[in-house]
This record gives structure tokens, C-alpha cells and sequence, in this order.
């Protein structure tokens, strides 16, 4: 199998196969390592660490440079969220099917109710937001689901991180604005 | 919304990011300014922050169902299995993680039905040497410990995936067992030294685990600590290679960079000091509930820059940002947490994480040792040699009390009653306080129960009740109305509720004017002196003494214990504001007077006050003699138990403490505290102040826990009694922050000695001399804290209240101009230092001993500042008046000595007597190095003695 460096590094000329080889990569390995959590009880559960964890493991560092790896945590981060949406679908399918509502026990918090439809609504606004505006909606992958810092958000999208500061504040209102919208139909 | 807010660039922007760069209750003022109300601007930007935090609340509900499905599993289809892998049968998944996938198994057919755990190691990355993996898996299969899950076998499945076969352990990670279980500190600390066991056995079987981590160390029911994936790390180690170093090698087993050593990270070679270094991160993180680095991103480079580059933040320091639930999980609370860390814990964690390898314990086993010291209560091997913990260790061994040279800061001891020093003052407030309660809980014997709705009533509500009631019943009875005022005043100062008590006591005052009644005047008075004592407000206090001294003289001339008494208390005031003279004086006629009256009780309060006055002026021999005068006259006023007798004691003992005799001051303390909770029961203030003093003398004697301990005990009756912004409540925080500067823990006492002033703020006058302790102390944190500028400000300000309150020849204006200098000297000012340090050294001599420490410590300190402006010879004459004291009272081979020596060779080395110079630096400067090594004058010395020997 292509190793995901060599993806990566094919993919530098807008080779767009090269780009759908990458995302569909980066979901296998990130479904896998979001699968189950054995291991991690360090309280690592965040997404950022499950990406980072990935790029460590899978990306030869010596061979890429970081352009590359800034495409890696643009991808990454995308995956992630499909990986997050599907699981949350099929969440909300057994909870349906089930005809009794999931339960779940985080260590901490105790019982409490799972809300994977949420996520669904998260995602559905981020589709709206898509339409007038990509960089709003890439700056909330970056961010919610790659939990990149607004400094390492900034350099994937190679702008200042006020910049990203003030989109990922814009993106928020919009958001709401979408979800409110959507609530209203 | 797009007209509220268009896509692209925006002329809003621009306010929008200085708004964002502002903390949220900010913004508005920065709105206000920019965009008026109104505006269309200011409507849009209102608009957009409400929109903006509804969507934050959005996400956030969308990151809780994140975390939820992150932590839950997907349910398993079982035809997801693999049915067999080795040999094995596979009944269910027990998890995956970075590193693979963990199985519970069974080997099929060969009669053992033996559950094992079976992990199967990502196929990501290339396949290990058969022949390397076969030899080492034979060694770590032999390796057999209580603590270490074994290593059955190791295998290389049909997919060409590594494979292991583990001892399968019930269990907790040992974070979690220690938090479920509540584990206390010294819990914790034993689980980790099972764990050192495992690896100290494995090392000695040249077996480095590498991946040290919660993780991989499971706690069974029974509290066994169990490692797990022992050697996993190495068969799986790929030849080394260091053009990629492990945490961006690809393929490479993911190590966990948390508990990644720096080496480990850089990719240098792998020693058994990475895994005393994992140990340490784990104990860091147990005792804590932190971990001693944050990561601000995720990224490899930036964890690689964290870890070889930054200091790991003191455990002790750590734990307050860690928060009340972490300290709960261990049984204590956060500050308490913070000092049972702060000092050998904080010691051997840090040398545990140092960077440098060959810096951190020489192996796991020394490391265990160190924590078994400490959990014996003996010094950790850790400690850094500083002078002061060798010279609390010497101190330790009961060689005589230590001061340290330098700064002189100051507990603060039994003036702090909140009262005066007069022992009859504890009786009168007794007597008060009982003649109230019978008053007010006569007349509400029917209405309490409402009053107290079920609660316990405190004294202070029945205070109130009475005061409201028994004050409007009696409007008619003018004399009986300012009595009562005059008791409920005097309960209330004696509570320290000063802001209650003055309206009381103002009005008994201007009744009792009105009336002309003379005895209503003589107590309204002398109540009202009380307050203003109390608060430090001695001009006042001592003009209403005064007054209340003529006034008995006018009405009843003849002696009388009255009038001594009134004698007594503008004596009181003279002793506070540091003219001995006279109020010694007035002590001895007031003393005279109750003897001829034979009122052999009073006889006994005036030696004790006395006594008081000559330890303050650092009479010590003077206050002794009155002190056991004090106790006699007690005793033969009544034989058995009594408050006299006590307070008789407390301050002969504090005398003696005072004096140095610690060993005799420590039984009349204990004689004292004993008579004290016989009568008064073990929650009254006075048995707090016997505590708070004994404390300080602990920590004098360098008994820095025992100190510790006492003053907390004090702390919390005060507490108790007196609730938290009392300034009894104060002094114990003061001291406790000095047992906090002495065990170096700098920004505990700031934040300390800084609670400490707030309360006296509170409570005193702004110069009262509980104030400028207060400050004092501060400045002295700021200075080792090498906040030199801010220190300099406060000192010189406790100096100018100084002079102006006690006069330029107080004993504390002098401690004021010593550290003044001090500071001055380390600013590089030498020559403002020096003029400083001589006021200080003439207000001691005319004040102290000539052996006392606070003079040999100026002294020094003003040879230093004229050694740094090169006047050798002028700095000679003072040192050789000086070192005789040092060497006196620690002998010739104290490090204390041997500084005093040093400065000595140097001033000599000066002034061109290179002879000299040499034989006397050749034997301080070694002690030096042994006890002080790295410190200044250390380093002067060996630099002379570098120069004269070329």
C-alpha cells in the first residue's frame, strides 16, 4: 500500500486523486484509532490528540516539509469530522431502532444523556456555512474538529492568527444564525 | 444576518480583533469609547457577540457528544474477532489504543484454561528482525517479579504482526485506583515505590521498560501495582536511528510523550534514567494531579521544545493551579497539599525530571530510598544543599539556634492577643463576658429558641440581641445603661470586633461625661483606652490613659490598687511606642503600691507586665527575673491552677524563648499550656497564643514542621473562635509564611504575608506596629524572590512608619534600616547600604546585648557593603568585633563562622596582608564550599584565594 507520506507528497501539485487518497486514508486510520480507547485513560480523548497521534505514526517527518504537513492537518481535520458525523449517525440509528435512548458513561461526568444529533446539526449548519463561505467553515474543522490551536490553525491556512481569531469568532454567529434556521423549518 | 454582517472585508474588523484581544469584561469599556449607543456600528457588533456566544454554547454541546462518542466504544460485532491468533483463542476485546489492540485469550488444547491478554501490535509498522525479536523475547519471558505482569511468549502472526502474550491483570490504572480509592499522599508515594521494585528488578536484569505510563501499570483489588508491556518498547525498536528520532520516526512504536525522557525524545540512547525519569513524571502526576509540563499544541516539535527546554514547574507550585478536586482525591485540601509537597517532595521529583541523565538519581533504587526517607520524616538525599536546609539539619541536631544573616523578619508573638498584656485584662473580660451572658441569656431564656432558629447561637447574636434590647429597656436608668455599654465595648474589643465596640463605648464615654458620675468616667475610660490599644492607635490611647490617671489621683489620692492599675496602662502605652525608661518607672511604682496593698495577684500582673516591657527591649535576664517574680507572686496569692499562674508562665517562657533557652522555655510553655487547658478548655484564645508562641520557637529552634504543625493548630482556634478576618487569624498566617520563606517556599509565604497585612489593614491602624511586621516580612519574600525594587519601596516605607511610631531608636527601626541595606547592597548601591547598616548598628548597641544576632548580623552586613566600595580597612576593625559572636555561638566550624572568617580574608586580601589572607580563607573558604556552595561570598573566597595563589 502507498504510504501515506508518499500521498502526502503527491499531493503537492493539486493532484486531486492524490487528495481523495489522502482523505479516505486519514479516515481509515483515524475510525480506527477513535474506535476504542483502550490505553488512553491518560485523558487524552480529544480529537488533537488522536490526529497528532496519527500524524506521528504514519507520516515520515524527514520527507515532508510544512506545506505538507499543513495539508495533512487540513485533510485530517475533515476526516475527522466525517468520522465523528458517521459514528453519530449511526449512534442516532440504534438509538431510534433500539426505541430506548443510548446511555453513556463518561468516567467523570457520571450518567448522562448522549446527544449525537448535535453533532448532525453541527454538521448540517457547517454545510450551509460552506456554501458562502469555505474559510469560515474550514476554520471550524481546524479548530472544533482537528483541535488546532489558533496559532497552528493559522499556519495551515497560511493567514495571521488574529485573522483566525476573528473568523473563528464570525463562524460561531453564523453558526448560530444556521442552527436557529434550521431549528425554525 | 449578511446586512448585519457581509462576507469579506469588513470595516468592523479592525475593532472587532481589539475586542476579541480583550478579556470579556473588558469589551464593553473599549465599545463605550469606539462606538457610541446607538450607532449602527455598535448595534452590529452588540448583534454579533450574542450570536457568536450562542454559538459557542452550540459547539460546546457538540464537543460533550464528541467526547462521549470518543469514549464509548462502538458495541463489537464478535465476527469482527479474529477466532485464533498464535495459538490462541480469542474470546473478546479488552481495547485498542495507539499501540494496538489487547485481546483476553485462552490456549486452545493445552489443558491451562488460563485467561492471558494478548496484544497485537499495529501492522503500520515495518516487521521486526525474526531472529533479534525470537532472542530477546526468551529473555523477557524469564523475567519473574510480584510486581511485573509476565511475558509469556511473543510471536509474529501469519500477517507478519508482532504479537504478545501477557500475564492478564484485574485492574485499575493506578491513577485511577489512587483516586477512586482516595489515596493520601504517602498512599501514593508507597504504590510508586512498588512500582520502582518492578523496574529496579528489571533493570538489574539489563531490561529498560521505556513506556513508563498510567497505562501500563494496573493496581489488582488487592493494592499489587502490576507493569505491564515489559520490553514491548525494545523487541519493537527498530536498529537506532538517529536521523529520525522516535516521536517522528515512521513506523516507530508510538512512545507516549508525556512521559518521554528528553533523551527519549531527541532520539539519543535509552538508559534505566528514562524510566527513573517516567517514574517521575507518574509520581509528579499522582501526588499533583498535573502533570510537570503543558503543552499548549500537540505538535511533536513543540512537545520536543517543552521537554528539553523548559523547567518543570514545582510540584508544590503546580498543585495550587490543580484545584480543590485533585487535593479532595488525596484527602486534603489545595494549600495544605501545597506545603506537605512544597520542601522534600518538591526535591526529589525535581531531581527525578532533571534533563541531564547523569543528574537524576543514579538509578531506581536510590530514588525509591530517597521516597522511603521520606516517607520516614529524614532528610531526602535530593535536597539541594542550600545553607539553610544543612543549617535546619544541623539546627535539627540540637546544637544551639541558628540566625540566619541577612534579612530579619519577625514572628509575631504575644503582644497579639487583641488585648493588653495585664493579665487582669483575661480576668475582666471573663468577668465581663460572664456578668453579660448572664444578663442576656436571663432575659432571653424564653425567646432564644426563635432567635436561633435551630442553630447553634453564637456569642456574638447573643451580644447583639442583648444590646438591642437591654439598651432600649433602659432609658431611664442612665448609670446602668453605660455600665452595660461600657461591658458590651469591652466584650466586643476583647472579640476583636473593634468597629462595634467604638460606637459603645463612645457613647458610655459622652454619658458618663454628662452625668459627672466619676466611676462611670474611670471605667468608660479605661475601656476606651482598651480599644485604641487595641487598634493601635497609641496617641489617642495614651491621652484617655492619662486622663483616667488624674482623674483617679483627683478622686481617690490614696494608693489603691485602682490607681496602680490605672498606672499600668499608660505604662502600656510608653512600652509600645519604645520608651522603656519611663514606663519602667511606672511599672515599679505600680508594682510598689499592690505589694504594700498586699494584693499579691496584682503584685503578680505588674512583674508579669515587666517582664513583657525588658523582653521587648531584649532585657531577656531582666524579663526572666521578672518573670519568675510574676509566677511567685501568683503562687502566693492562690496555690492551685490559675490564670495568673498561667499567663505568668507563658511569659516567663516566652522570655526564655526569647533568650535562647529554648530547652527551659519549652517546659514553662509546657506547664503554661497545660494550666491553660485545664481552666480555660482547649478552644480558647489564650490557648491559641500559647500555641502561636511555642510555634514561633519551633521555628526558631528550626523545628520547621513541628512549627508548622502548631502554628496550624493555632490557626484554626483562632479561626474558630474569632472567624477569618481577625488579626490574631493574621499573626498565625504570618507565621506560618515565615515557615514557608525558611523552607523556601517563596511565593506560598508572599501570597501569605500578603493575606496577613490585607487582615491587619483591616482591623489596625495603618502604622500599627502588626502592620509594619507585615510589610516587613513582605519586602523580605520580594527580595528572594529578587524583586529588589519592590522590595527597597516597602522597606523604606516600615521605616518611615517606624520612626515616626516608635522612635529612631526602636529595636524594629533598626531590624528596618538592616534590611533596607541589605537590599541596597545586593542593587549594587554599597554605599547607601553601608550608611544604613551604621544607623541600624547604633540603635542595637544602645538597645541589645552585645552579642546579640540581629547586631552581628548588621555588622557583618556593614563590612560586606564597605568590602564591595573597597575600603578593606575600614570593614576590618567591625568583622574582628563581629566573627567572635559567630564562632561563639556556633563554633569555629559553622558555616556561619566560617562566612564571618571569609569576609575577614578578604578585607585582608585587600589590604595587601596576603599572608593572612591565605591562612584564614584556606580554612573558611572549604566550609563554605561544603555548606554554601555556589553562593556568593563563597565564590569571592575561592576567587582571592585563586588570585593569591598565581
Amino acid at each position: 500500500m502507498e504510504s501515506v507520506t508518499e500521498i502526502l507528497i503527491r499531493s503537492r501539485d493539486r493532484d486531486e486523486s492524490a487528495r481523495d487518497a489522502l482523505f479516505s486514508r486519514l479516515y481509515d486510520e483515524l475510525a480506527r484509532v477513535a474506535r476504542s480507547q483502550l490505553g488512553r485513560r491518560d485523558g487524552t480523548l480529544e480529537t488533537a490528540g488522536l490526529i497528532n497521534e496519527t500524524y506521528i505514526r504514519v507520516v515520515d517527518q524527514g520527507r515532508v516539509g510544512w506545506e505538507d504537513r499543513s495539508h495533512f492537518f487540513a485533510y485530517a481535520a475533515r476526516a475527522m469530522r466525517h468520522v465523528l458525523v458517521d459514528r453519530a449517525r449511526r449512534r442516532t440509528a440504534q438509538k431510534r431502532g433500539g426505541g430506548q435512548r443510548a446511555v453513556t458513561f463518561t468516567e467523570r461526568a457520571g450518567l448522562s444523556e448522549d446527544e449525537p444529533e448535535s453533532i448532525l446539526e453541527l454538521d448540517e449548519a457547517l454545510e450551509a456555512l460552506s456554501r458562502t463561505d469555505p474559510r469560515l467553515t474550514q476554520v471550524v474543522e481546524l479548530r472544533f474538529f482537528g483541535g488546532l490551536t489558533e496559532e497552528d490553525a493559522a499556519q495551515v491556512l497560511g493567514v495571521s492568527a488574529r485573522t483566525v481569531r476573528r473568523d473563528w469568532f464570525k463562524a460561531k454567529a453564523l453558526l448560530h444564525e444556521a442552527l436557529t434556521r434550521a431549528n425554525d423549518e | 444576518m449578511s446586512d448585519v454582517f457581509p462576507t469579506g472585508p469588513d470595516p468592523l474588523d479592525d475593532i472587532l480583533d481589539r475586542l476579541l484581544d480583550l478579556p470579556q469584561e473588558d469589551r464593553h469599556q473599549l465599545l463605550d469609547r469606539e462606538l457610541p449607543a446607538g450607532s449602527e456600528g455598535r448595534a452590529r457588533i452588540e448583534a454579533l457577540l450574542k450570536a457568536s456566544e450562542a454559538g459557542g454554547a452550540a459547539l460546546d454541546r457538540a464537543e460533550q457528544a464528541v467526547r462521549q462518542i470518543l469514549a464509548h466504544p462502538e458495541s463489537e460485532d464478535s465476527s469482527d474477532l479474529p477466532p485464533t491468533i498464535g495459538g490462541f483463542e480469542i474470546l473478546r476485546r479488552l481495547g485498542s489504543g495507539g499501540m494496538g489492540t489487547v485481546y483476553l485469550a485462552r490456549r486452545r488444547g493445552d489443558g491451562l484454561d488460563r485467561d492471558v491478554a494478548l496484544k497485537v501490535v499495529g501492522r503500520t509498522g515495518e516487521e521486526p528482525a525474526r531472529e533479534r525479536f525470537r532472542a530477546e523475547q526468551r529473555i523477557l519471558s524469564r523475567l519473574e517479579h510480584p510486581n511485573v505482569a509476565r511475558l509469556y511468549e511473543a510471536g509474529i502472526d501469519e500477517h507478519g504482526a508482532p504479537y504478545f502474550v501477557m500475564e492478564y491483570v484485574d485492574g485499575l490504572t493506578i491513577d485511577d485506583y489512587a483516586d477512586q480509592e482516595g489515596l493520601t499522599l504517602e498512599e501514593r508515594v508507597r504504590l510508586v515505590r512498588q512500582l520502582a521494585d518492578a523496574l529496579a528488578y528489571a533493570h538489574r536484569n539489563l531490561i529498560v521498560h521505556r513506556d513508563v505510563k498510567p497505562s501500563n501499570i494496573l493496581v489488582t483489588a488487592d493494592g499489587i501495582v502490576k507493569l505491564l508491556d515489559f520490553g514491548v518498547a525494545k523487541l519493537l525498536e527498530a536498529e537506532p536511528d538517529r536521523d529520525h528520532p522516535p516521536l517522528t520516526r515512521p513506523g516507530a512504536p508510538l512512545l507516549t510523550p508525556e512521559y518521554a525522557s528528553p533523551e527519549q525524545i531527541r532520539g539519543e540512547p535509552v538508559t534505566t534514567a528514562a524510566d527513573v525519569y517516567a517514574t517521575g513524571v507518574l509520581l509528579y502526576e499522582l501526588l499533583t494531579g498535573v502533570r510537570p509540563y503543558e503543552f499548549t499544541s500537540r505538535s511533536p516539535v513543540h512537545i520536543e521544545a517543552v521537554i528539553s527546554g523548559t523547567e518543570p514547574r514545582r510540584p508544590s507550585a503546580a498543585v495550587t493551579g490543580a484545584g480543590a478536586r485533585a487535593a479532595e482525591a488525596r484527602r486534603s485540601v489545595p494549600s495544605k497539599l501545597a506545603r506537605s509537597l512544597s520542601g522534600d517532595l518538591d526535591w526529589v521529583l525535581l531531581k527525578a525530571l532533571r534533563k541531564e541523565p547523569e543528574a537524576r538519581y543514579g538509578s531506581i533504587q536510590e530514588l525509591s530510598e530517597d521516597l522511603d526517607r521520606y516517607l520516614r520524616g529524614q532528610p531526602v538525599l535530593a535536597r539541594r544543599p542550600t545553607p539553610w536546609y544543612r543549617t535546619r539539619r544541623f539546627v535539627g541536631r540540637n546544637r544551639g539556634p541558628v540566625a540566619a544573616v541577612g534579612l530579619i523578619i519577625a514572628s509575631l508573638t504575644l503582644g497579639l492577643a487583641g488585648t493588653r498584656w495585664q493579665a487582669d485584662r483575661a480576668t475582666r473580660e471573663a468577668e465581663q463576658a460572664s456578668r453579660v451572658k448572664e444578663l442576656v441569656v436571663g432575659l432571653f431564656e424564653g425567646v432564644a429558641p426563635d432567635v436561633a432558629q435551630g442553630r447553634q447561637v453564637t456569642a456574638l447574636e447573643l451580644l447583639e440581641q442583648g444590646q438591642r434590647t437591654l439598651l432600649t429597656g433602659l432609658e431611664d436608668e442612665p448609670e446602668v445603661r453605660t455600665e452595660l455599654l461600657n461591658i458590651l465595648g469591652g466584650v466586643y474589643t476583647s472579640l476583636g470586633e473593634y468597629t462595634r465596640a467604638e460606637p459603645l463605648l463612645d457613647s458610655a464615654l459622652a454619658v458618663a461625661e454628662a452625668l459627672g458620675d466619676e466611676t462611670l468616667l474611670l471605667s468608660a475610660l479605661a475601656a476606651m483606652a482598651d480599644l485604641r490599644y487595641a487598634t493601635g492607635e497609641y496617641e489617642e490611647g495614651e491621652a484617655l490613659a492619662r486622663r483616667r490617671l488624674d482623674l483617679q489621683r483627683r478622686v481617690d489620692p490614696d494608693p489603691s490598687t485602682a490607681l496602680a492599675a490605672a498606672m499600668t496602662d499608660v505604662a502600656t502605652f510608653l512600652s509600645s511606642t519604645a520608651r522603656y525608661e519611663e514606663a519602667e518607672g511606672l511599672f515599679l511604682e505600680a508594682l510598689e503600691l499592690d505589694r504594700a496593698l498586699g494584693a499579691a495577684d496584682k503584685e503578680g500582673q505588674d512583674w508579669n507586665s515587666l517582664s513583657i516591657l525588658r523582653a521587648r527591649r531584649s532585657d531577656y535576664d531582666g524579663a526572666i527575673e521578672a518573670g519568675r517574680s510574676a509566677v511567685a507572686a501568683h503562687r502566693r496569692h492562690a496555690p492551685g491552677d490559675n490564670t495568673g499562674i498561667a499567663t505568668a508562665l507563658a511569659t516567663l517562657a516566652w522570655a526564655l524563648d526569647g533568650k535562647g533557652e529554648f530547652g527551659s522555655a519549652d517546659s514553662v510553655y509546657q506547664e503554661a499550656l497545660a494550666i491553660r487547658r485545664r481552666i480555660l478548655g482547649d478552644s480558647h484564645p489564650h490557648t491559641a497564643i500559647l500555641l502561636n508562641n511555642l510555634g514561633s520557637m519551633r521555628q526558631k529552634e528550626g523545628r520547621l514542621s513541628e512549627a508548622r504543625t502548631l502554628h496550624e493548630e493555632a490557626l484554626a482556634l483562632r479561626r474558630g473562635i474569632f472567624g477569618n478576618d481577625h488579626q490574631d487569624v493574621a499573626a498565625s498566617l504570618n507565621n506560618l509564611a515565615i515557615v514557608d520563606y525558611y523552607e523556601q517556599n517563596y511565593s506560598g509565604a508572599e501570597v501569605a504575608f500578603r493575606e496577613a497585612l490585607r487582615i491587619f489593614r483591616l482591623n489596625l491602624a495603618a502604622d500599627h506596629p502588626n502592620v509594619l511586621t507585615g510589610t516587613n516580612n513582605l519586602a523580605a519574600v520580594l527580595r528572594e524572590q529578587g524583586k529588589l525594587n519592590d522590595a527597597e519601596a516597602l522597606f523604606r516605607a516600615t521605616l518611615d512608619d517606624r520612626m515616626r511610631v516608635l522612635g529612631p531608636n526602636h529595636h524594629d527601626t533598626g531590624g528596618a534600616y538592616n534590611n533596607l541595606g541589605g537590599v541596597l547592597r545586593l542593587q549594587g548601591r554599597p554605599g547607601e547600604a553601608a550608611t544604613a547598616h551604621r544607623q541600624a548598628i547604633e540603635i542595637f548597641e544602645t538597645n541589645l546585648t552585645a552579642d546579640h544576632p540581629d547586631l552581628a548580623n548588621s555588622r557583618l552586613s556593614l563590612a560586606r557593603a564597605l568590602l564591595d566600595l573597597d575600603r578593606p580597612t575600614e570593614a576590618l576593625p567591625v568583622l574582628e568585633l563581629t566573627c567572635p559572636t559567630y564562632t561563639t555561638r556556633f563554633g569555629p566550624g559553622h558555616s556561619s563562622a566560617a562566612g564571618c572568617q571569609a569576609a575577614i580574608g578578604l578585607a585582608l586580601a585587600g589590604a595587601g596582608r596576603d599572608a593572612e589572607a591565605r591562612r584564614i580563607l584556606e580554612v573558611a573558604v572549604p566550609i563554605l564550599e561544603e555548606e554554601q556552595a555556589g553562593q556568593e561570598w563563597t565564590l569571592r573566597g575561592r576567587e582571592a584565594l585563586n588570585r593569591m595563589s598565581r
